[in-house]
Protein backbone atom coordinates (compact mmCIF):
# COMPACT_ATOMS: atom_id res chain seq x y z
CA UNK A 1 0.00 0.00 0.00
CA UNK A 2 1.33 3.77 -0.86
CA UNK A 3 0.71 5.58 2.12
CA UNK A 4 1.89 8.64 0.66
CA UNK A 5 -0.40 11.17 -1.71
CA UNK A 6 -0.06 14.25 -3.42
CA UNK A 7 2.08 16.50 -0.56
CA UNK A 8 1.52 14.45 2.73
CA UNK A 9 5.59 12.90 2.63
CA UNK A 10 6.18 16.45 2.70
CA UNK A 11 4.01 17.68 4.98
CA UNK A 12 5.43 15.23 7.88
CA UNK A 13 9.00 15.93 7.46
CA UNK A 14 8.45 19.33 8.52
CA UNK A 15 6.95 17.58 11.48
CA UNK A 16 10.15 15.18 11.37
CA UNK A 17 12.47 18.41 10.98
CA UNK A 18 11.17 20.36 13.82
CA UNK A 19 11.17 17.73 15.94
CA UNK A 20 14.50 18.63 17.50
CA UNK A 21 13.85 22.09 18.69
CA UNK A 22 10.17 21.80 19.95
CA UNK A 23 10.98 23.09 23.71
CA UNK A 24 7.79 22.19 24.89
CA UNK A 25 8.01 20.25 28.17
CA UNK A 26 5.49 17.16 27.39
CA UNK A 27 6.95 17.45 23.73
CA UNK A 28 10.41 17.01 25.33
CA UNK A 29 9.40 14.46 27.83
CA UNK A 30 7.57 12.42 24.52
CA UNK A 31 10.79 12.74 22.34
CA UNK A 32 13.36 12.53 24.79
CA UNK A 33 12.26 9.38 27.15
CA UNK A 34 13.75 6.25 26.74
CA UNK A 35 11.15 4.60 23.89
CA UNK A 36 8.99 2.53 25.94
CA UNK A 37 7.91 -0.81 25.80
CA UNK A 38 4.74 -0.35 23.72
CA UNK A 39 1.89 -3.15 24.33
CA UNK A 40 -1.12 -3.80 21.71
CA UNK A 41 -3.78 -2.01 23.17
CA UNK A 42 -6.22 -3.28 20.48
CA UNK A 43 -9.46 -3.24 19.20
CA UNK A 44 -10.24 -6.27 18.20
CA UNK A 45 -12.82 -7.36 15.62
CA UNK A 46 -13.92 -10.87 15.11
CA UNK A 47 -11.89 -10.73 11.47
CA UNK A 48 -8.03 -9.70 11.38
CA UNK A 49 -7.27 -7.05 14.22
CA UNK A 50 -8.03 -3.24 13.41
CA UNK A 51 -7.48 -0.38 14.96
CA UNK A 52 -4.27 -0.97 16.84
CA UNK A 53 -2.94 1.43 19.38
CA UNK A 54 0.14 0.72 21.33
CA UNK A 55 0.40 2.07 25.22
CA UNK A 56 3.76 2.49 27.59
CA UNK A 57 4.86 4.12 30.03
CA UNK A 58 7.04 6.57 29.20
CA UNK A 59 9.63 7.62 31.85
CA UNK A 60 12.03 10.81 32.32
CA UNK A 61 14.10 13.05 35.20
CA UNK A 62 11.43 10.78 37.58
CA UNK A 63 8.49 11.84 35.14
CA UNK A 64 6.23 8.53 34.57
CA UNK A 65 3.17 8.63 32.35
CA UNK A 66 1.17 6.57 29.82
CA UNK A 67 1.70 7.39 25.99
CA UNK A 68 -0.39 6.09 23.40
CA UNK A 69 1.23 5.15 19.98
CA UNK A 70 -0.84 5.03 16.80
CA UNK A 71 1.06 3.54 13.95
CA UNK A 72 -1.05 4.56 10.75
CA UNK A 73 -1.28 0.73 9.91
CA UNK A 74 -3.52 0.09 12.26
CA UNK A 75 -6.45 3.08 10.41
CA UNK A 76 -9.14 1.33 8.06
CA UNK A 77 -8.26 2.92 4.92
CA UNK A 78 -12.22 2.56 3.70
CA UNK A 79 -13.53 4.05 7.15
CA UNK A 80 -11.18 6.94 6.52
CA UNK A 81 -13.05 7.38 3.29
CA UNK A 82 -16.03 8.03 3.96
CA UNK A 83 -14.96 10.90 6.20
CA UNK A 84 -13.22 11.81 3.40
CA UNK A 85 -9.70 11.26 4.71
CA UNK A 86 -7.72 9.57 2.37
CA UNK A 87 -4.43 10.01 3.33
CA UNK A 88 -3.57 7.99 6.12
CA UNK A 89 -0.21 10.32 6.57
CA UNK A 90 -2.83 13.28 6.70
CA UNK A 91 -4.45 11.55 9.53
CA UNK A 92 -1.31 10.82 11.78
CA UNK A 93 -0.27 14.36 10.77
CA UNK A 94 -3.60 15.77 12.31
CA UNK A 95 -2.80 14.31 15.64
CA UNK A 96 0.15 16.95 15.49
CA UNK A 97 -1.33 19.89 14.19
CA UNK A 98 -4.10 19.84 16.48
CA UNK A 99 -1.64 19.77 19.40
CA UNK A 100 0.66 22.51 17.27
CA UNK A 101 -2.32 25.05 16.69
CA UNK A 102 -3.46 24.12 20.84
CA UNK A 103 0.21 24.55 21.53
CA UNK A 104 0.47 28.19 19.73
CA UNK A 105 -2.97 29.69 21.17
CA UNK A 106 -1.53 28.89 24.85
CA UNK A 107 -4.11 28.15 27.59
CA UNK A 108 -6.51 26.99 28.28
CA UNK A 109 -6.60 25.08 25.04
CA UNK A 110 -2.76 23.82 25.41
CA UNK A 111 -3.79 22.41 28.65
CA UNK A 112 -6.68 20.77 27.20
CA UNK A 113 -5.87 19.56 24.17
CA UNK A 114 -3.46 16.34 24.01
CA UNK A 115 0.09 16.72 23.49
CA UNK A 116 1.43 14.71 19.93
CA UNK A 117 4.23 13.79 18.62
CA UNK A 118 5.42 11.90 15.42
CA UNK A 119 7.61 8.52 16.02
CA UNK A 120 9.43 6.39 13.33
CA UNK A 121 10.61 3.02 15.36
CA UNK A 122 14.22 2.53 14.27
CA UNK A 123 13.47 -0.49 12.55
CA UNK A 124 10.30 0.87 10.82
CA UNK A 125 10.26 -0.84 6.89
CA UNK A 126 6.77 0.94 5.94
CA UNK A 127 5.06 4.26 7.39
CA UNK A 128 2.35 2.22 8.27
CA UNK A 129 4.63 1.41 10.92
CA UNK A 130 4.98 4.88 11.98
CA UNK A 131 2.26 7.19 13.69
CA UNK A 132 1.95 9.41 16.37
CA UNK A 133 2.43 9.71 19.45
CA UNK A 134 0.28 10.86 22.08
CA UNK A 135 0.66 11.79 25.76
CA UNK A 136 -2.45 9.97 27.81
CA UNK A 137 -4.66 12.49 29.43
CA UNK A 138 -6.05 11.98 32.59
CA UNK A 139 -9.06 10.63 33.95
CA UNK A 140 -11.64 8.24 31.57
CA UNK A 141 -14.08 8.67 28.25
CA UNK A 142 -16.78 10.07 29.76
CA UNK A 143 -17.85 13.32 30.93
CA UNK A 144 -18.84 13.06 34.36
CA UNK A 145 -23.20 13.98 34.75
CA UNK A 146 -24.83 16.15 35.03
CA UNK A 147 -21.67 18.30 34.15
CA UNK A 148 -21.46 20.79 37.13
CA UNK A 149 -18.29 22.66 37.32
CA UNK A 150 -17.13 21.62 33.40
CA UNK A 151 -18.87 25.46 31.89
CA UNK A 152 -15.59 26.88 30.91
CA UNK A 153 -13.63 23.92 29.77
CA UNK A 154 -16.72 22.68 27.47
CA UNK A 155 -16.78 26.18 25.98
CA UNK A 156 -13.09 26.17 25.73
CA UNK A 157 -13.50 22.63 23.64
CA UNK A 158 -16.41 23.14 21.73
CA UNK A 159 -14.08 26.46 20.41
CA UNK A 160 -11.47 24.09 19.67
CA UNK A 161 -13.72 21.93 18.16
CA UNK A 162 -14.78 24.57 15.64
CA UNK A 163 -11.48 25.95 14.63
CA UNK A 164 -9.93 22.77 13.79
CA UNK A 165 -13.24 21.38 11.74
CA UNK A 166 -13.43 18.35 14.31
CA UNK A 167 -15.86 15.39 12.33
CA UNK A 168 -15.28 13.34 15.37
CA UNK A 169 -15.93 14.83 18.66
CA UNK A 170 -18.93 12.26 20.29
CA UNK A 171 -19.24 11.56 23.73
CA UNK A 172 -16.48 8.30 24.07
CA UNK A 173 -13.79 10.76 22.46
CA UNK A 174 -12.47 12.90 25.35
CA UNK A 175 -10.79 11.94 28.40
CA UNK A 176 -12.37 13.92 31.89
CA UNK A 177 -12.52 13.51 35.80
CA UNK A 178 -13.41 15.22 39.05
CA UNK A 179 -12.50 18.01 40.37
CA UNK A 180 -13.08 19.02 36.78
CA UNK A 181 -10.47 17.96 34.20
CA UNK A 182 -10.81 17.64 30.59
CA UNK A 183 -8.38 16.43 27.79
CA UNK A 184 -9.50 16.32 23.91
CA UNK A 185 -7.95 13.30 22.18
CA UNK A 186 -8.11 11.55 18.70
CA UNK A 187 -7.54 14.59 16.12
CA UNK A 188 -7.27 12.14 13.46
CA UNK A 189 -11.09 12.98 11.32
CA UNK A 190 -10.33 16.73 11.93
CA UNK A 191 -9.31 19.62 9.67
CA UNK A 192 -12.27 18.94 7.55
CA UNK A 193 -13.72 20.77 4.15
CA UNK A 194 -16.80 22.40 3.78
CA UNK A 195 -19.33 19.60 3.09
CA UNK A 196 -17.01 16.98 4.72
CA UNK A 197 -18.84 13.85 6.37
CA UNK A 198 -20.04 14.90 10.13
CA UNK A 199 -20.06 11.54 12.60
CA UNK A 200 -23.98 11.16 12.54
CA UNK A 201 -24.14 9.61 16.39
CA UNK A 202 -26.04 11.98 18.15
CA UNK A 203 -23.64 12.70 20.41
CA UNK A 204 -20.92 14.03 17.95
CA UNK A 205 -20.18 17.70 18.21
CA UNK A 206 -20.26 16.59 21.79
CA UNK A 207 -18.90 19.96 23.26
CA UNK A 208 -20.28 22.35 20.24
CA UNK A 209 -23.64 21.30 20.89
CA UNK A 210 -23.69 21.37 24.60
CA UNK A 211 -22.38 25.44 23.73
CA UNK A 212 -25.29 26.13 21.95
CA UNK A 213 -27.10 24.84 24.45
CA UNK A 214 -28.06 21.07 24.52
CA UNK A 215 -28.17 19.31 27.63
CA UNK A 216 -29.95 16.08 27.08
CA UNK A 217 -28.50 13.52 24.32
CA UNK A 218 -30.47 10.18 23.49
CA UNK A 219 -28.66 7.96 21.74
CA UNK A 220 -30.87 4.93 20.21
CA UNK A 221 -30.47 1.98 22.68
CA UNK A 222 -28.47 4.12 25.42
CA UNK A 223 -29.55 5.73 28.74
CA UNK A 224 -30.16 9.20 28.82
CA UNK A 225 -27.04 11.53 28.62
CA UNK A 226 -28.14 14.34 30.93
CA UNK A 227 -26.03 17.50 31.13
CA UNK A 228 -28.54 19.60 33.06
CA UNK A 229 -25.67 20.39 35.55
CA UNK A 230 -23.70 22.77 33.00
CA UNK A 231 -24.92 26.22 33.24
CA UNK A 232 -25.81 27.98 30.68
CA UNK A 233 -23.80 28.91 27.72
CA UNK A 234 -23.52 31.05 25.12
CA UNK A 235 -21.89 30.95 21.45
CA UNK A 236 -20.86 33.96 21.57
CA UNK A 237 -16.87 34.77 21.49
CA UNK A 238 -15.14 35.27 24.67
CA UNK A 239 -12.66 37.75 24.94
CA UNK A 240 -10.05 35.06 25.16
CA UNK A 241 -11.52 33.49 21.83
CA UNK A 242 -11.48 36.79 19.97
CA UNK A 243 -7.94 36.96 21.02
CA UNK A 244 -6.85 33.73 19.31
CA UNK A 245 -8.63 34.20 16.20
CA UNK A 246 -6.51 37.54 15.93
CA UNK A 247 -3.63 36.05 16.19
CA UNK A 248 -4.23 33.57 13.79
CA UNK A 249 -5.73 36.72 11.39
CA UNK A 250 -2.36 38.28 12.03
CA UNK A 251 -0.69 34.82 10.03
CA UNK A 252 -3.07 34.37 7.36
CA UNK A 253 -0.65 32.76 5.37
CA UNK A 254 1.15 30.44 7.76
CA UNK A 255 -1.47 30.34 10.41
CA UNK A 256 0.91 29.69 13.27
CA UNK A 257 2.77 27.17 11.35
CA UNK A 258 -0.29 24.55 11.29
CA UNK A 259 -0.77 25.62 7.69
CA UNK A 260 2.89 24.05 6.12
CA UNK A 261 0.84 20.74 8.07
CA UNK A 262 -1.93 20.55 6.07
CA UNK A 263 -2.76 20.33 2.46
CA UNK A 264 -3.68 23.23 0.63
CA UNK A 265 -8.01 23.01 0.57
CA UNK A 266 -7.97 22.05 4.68
CA UNK A 267 -5.65 25.13 5.52
CA UNK A 268 -7.94 26.93 3.28
CA UNK A 269 -10.77 25.74 5.30
CA UNK A 270 -9.34 26.49 8.33
CA UNK A 271 -8.72 30.49 7.06
CA UNK A 272 -12.02 30.43 6.06
CA UNK A 273 -13.30 29.14 9.78
CA UNK A 274 -11.13 31.44 11.73
CA UNK A 275 -12.88 34.35 8.82
CA UNK A 276 -16.19 33.25 9.78
CA UNK A 277 -16.21 33.03 13.44
CA UNK A 278 -14.37 36.49 13.53
CA UNK A 279 -17.04 37.68 11.19
CA UNK A 280 -20.18 36.35 13.32
CA UNK A 281 -18.85 36.62 16.70
CA UNK A 282 -19.70 33.43 17.68
CA UNK A 283 -18.44 29.72 17.10
CA UNK A 284 -19.48 27.32 14.55
CA UNK A 285 -21.73 24.58 14.93
CA UNK A 286 -20.67 21.22 14.40
CA UNK A 287 -20.63 19.99 11.02
CA UNK A 288 -19.70 23.44 9.58
CA UNK A 289 -16.52 23.50 8.56
CA UNK B 1 -23.78 -14.17 17.64
CA UNK B 2 -21.49 -11.70 18.45
CA UNK B 3 -20.01 -10.86 22.09
CA UNK B 4 -18.91 -7.09 22.18
CA UNK B 5 -16.67 -6.75 25.57
CA UNK B 6 -16.19 -2.62 25.83
CA UNK B 7 -13.32 -1.93 27.83
CA UNK B 8 -12.56 1.64 28.92
CA UNK B 9 -9.13 2.72 30.63
CA UNK B 10 -8.36 5.52 33.28
CA UNK B 11 -5.39 7.54 33.78
CA UNK B 12 -5.15 8.27 37.48
CA UNK B 13 -3.61 11.81 38.62
CA UNK B 14 -0.13 9.81 39.74
CA UNK B 15 -0.30 7.95 35.91
CA UNK B 16 -1.61 4.89 36.71
CA UNK B 17 -3.12 3.28 33.73
CA UNK B 18 -6.19 0.95 34.45
CA UNK B 19 -8.22 -0.60 32.13
CA UNK B 20 -11.62 -2.16 33.28
CA UNK B 21 -14.48 -3.90 31.57
CA UNK B 22 -17.25 -1.12 30.85
CA UNK B 23 -20.05 -2.93 29.20
CA UNK B 24 -20.26 -7.04 27.95
CA UNK B 25 -23.07 -7.51 25.10
CA UNK B 26 -24.06 -10.32 23.01
CA UNK B 27 -25.92 -9.44 19.76
CA UNK B 28 -28.04 -11.88 18.05
CA UNK B 29 -29.43 -11.23 14.76
CA UNK B 30 -31.31 -7.58 15.49
CA UNK B 31 -31.48 -8.75 19.57
CA UNK B 32 -28.71 -7.29 21.39
CA UNK B 33 -28.46 -8.21 25.63
CA UNK B 34 -26.54 -6.33 27.85
CA UNK B 35 -24.91 -9.09 29.94
CA UNK B 36 -22.56 -7.07 32.28
CA UNK B 37 -21.56 -3.36 33.38
CA UNK B 38 -22.76 -0.35 32.16
CA UNK B 39 -24.89 0.15 28.70
CA UNK B 40 -24.14 3.70 28.79
CA UNK B 41 -21.18 3.20 27.39
CA UNK B 42 -22.64 1.28 24.67
CA UNK B 43 -23.00 3.05 21.59
CA UNK B 44 -25.44 1.30 19.28
CA UNK B 45 -25.78 4.28 16.70
CA UNK B 46 -21.90 4.78 16.38
CA UNK B 47 -21.70 4.17 12.48
CA UNK B 48 -19.23 1.43 11.52
CA UNK B 49 -17.33 0.94 8.00
CA UNK B 50 -18.55 -2.79 6.77
CA UNK B 51 -16.86 -4.51 3.89
CA UNK B 52 -19.67 -6.33 3.76
CA UNK B 53 -21.90 -3.32 3.09
CA UNK B 54 -19.32 -1.33 1.45
CA UNK B 55 -20.83 1.98 3.57
CA UNK B 56 -20.89 2.87 6.90
CA UNK B 57 -23.73 1.22 8.68
CA UNK B 58 -25.37 1.41 12.23
CA UNK B 59 -27.36 -1.42 14.29
CA UNK B 60 -30.28 -1.06 12.45
CA UNK B 61 -29.00 -1.88 9.25
CA UNK B 62 -27.68 -5.30 10.68
CA UNK B 63 -27.19 -5.57 13.81
CA UNK B 64 -24.84 -8.67 14.13
CA UNK B 65 -22.36 -6.80 11.13
CA UNK B 66 -22.57 -3.91 12.75
CA UNK B 67 -21.25 -5.60 16.32
CA UNK B 68 -18.48 -7.18 14.39
CA UNK B 69 -17.12 -3.89 13.14
CA UNK B 70 -17.87 -2.10 15.73
CA UNK B 71 -14.07 -2.27 17.52
CA UNK B 72 -12.77 0.01 13.63
CA UNK B 73 -14.95 2.59 15.11
CA UNK B 74 -13.08 3.32 17.96
CA UNK B 75 -8.79 4.08 18.08
CA UNK B 76 -8.75 6.96 20.77
CA UNK B 77 -6.60 5.13 23.29
CA UNK B 78 -9.66 5.59 25.68
CA UNK B 79 -11.71 2.75 24.61
CA UNK B 80 -10.96 -0.65 23.30
CA UNK B 81 -13.80 -3.11 21.74
CA UNK B 82 -13.24 -6.70 21.19
CA UNK B 83 -15.98 -8.26 18.77
CA UNK B 84 -15.73 -12.27 19.09
CA UNK B 85 -17.75 -14.45 17.11
CA UNK B 86 -19.60 -17.08 19.09
CA UNK B 87 -21.11 -20.02 17.47
CA UNK B 88 -24.86 -20.79 18.63
CA UNK B 89 -25.19 -23.84 21.03
CA UNK B 90 -26.89 -26.44 18.65
CA UNK B 91 -24.17 -25.53 16.23
CA UNK B 92 -21.42 -26.22 18.65
CA UNK B 93 -21.05 -29.75 18.91
CA UNK B 94 -17.22 -29.14 21.44
CA UNK B 95 -18.49 -26.98 23.98
CA UNK B 96 -16.07 -24.79 23.08
CA UNK B 97 -18.17 -21.95 20.92
CA UNK B 98 -15.42 -19.54 20.71
CA UNK B 99 -14.29 -19.45 17.52
CA UNK B 100 -12.28 -16.47 17.52
CA UNK B 101 -10.22 -15.27 20.35
CA UNK B 102 -9.46 -12.10 21.44
CA UNK B 103 -6.09 -11.02 23.28
CA UNK B 104 -6.90 -10.20 27.25
CA UNK B 105 -7.33 -6.49 27.49
CA UNK B 106 -7.88 -6.33 31.17
CA UNK B 107 -4.76 -5.01 32.63
CA UNK B 108 -2.75 -2.09 34.82
CA UNK B 109 -0.52 -0.35 34.62
CA UNK B 110 1.14 0.09 37.71
CA UNK B 111 3.96 2.65 38.80
CA UNK B 112 6.96 1.18 40.07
Amino acid sequence: MDYFVSGDRARLDRIRDAQPELAHPDERFMLDARTPDYKPHLSTTAGPNLNSVYVGIAELNGRRWPLFFKPLGGIKPTAAHDYQQDSLVDIGIHEVAAWWLARELGPPWSEIVAPAVWRDPPKASTIGESGPVVLGMGGSAHLPEPGADFDQLISDAAFFDALIGSQDRHDENLRAALPASLGLIDHGYSFARPRDYHNRYPTAGFFQRLRYGQRSFSPPGSPILNYTGVGPLSPALAPHEQAALARLKTDPTGLLGIADLLPQDRADALRDRVQRMDQAQEILRHSDF
Amino acid sequence: MIRLDIFTNEIRPDGQLIDRLAVRVEVTGQKLNVTAGDPRFLQVGMPVYSERYGRLIDFDTDGEEWARNLPSAYRNGAVTVSAVELLGPVASSSGADRVHSAPALAFEHQPR
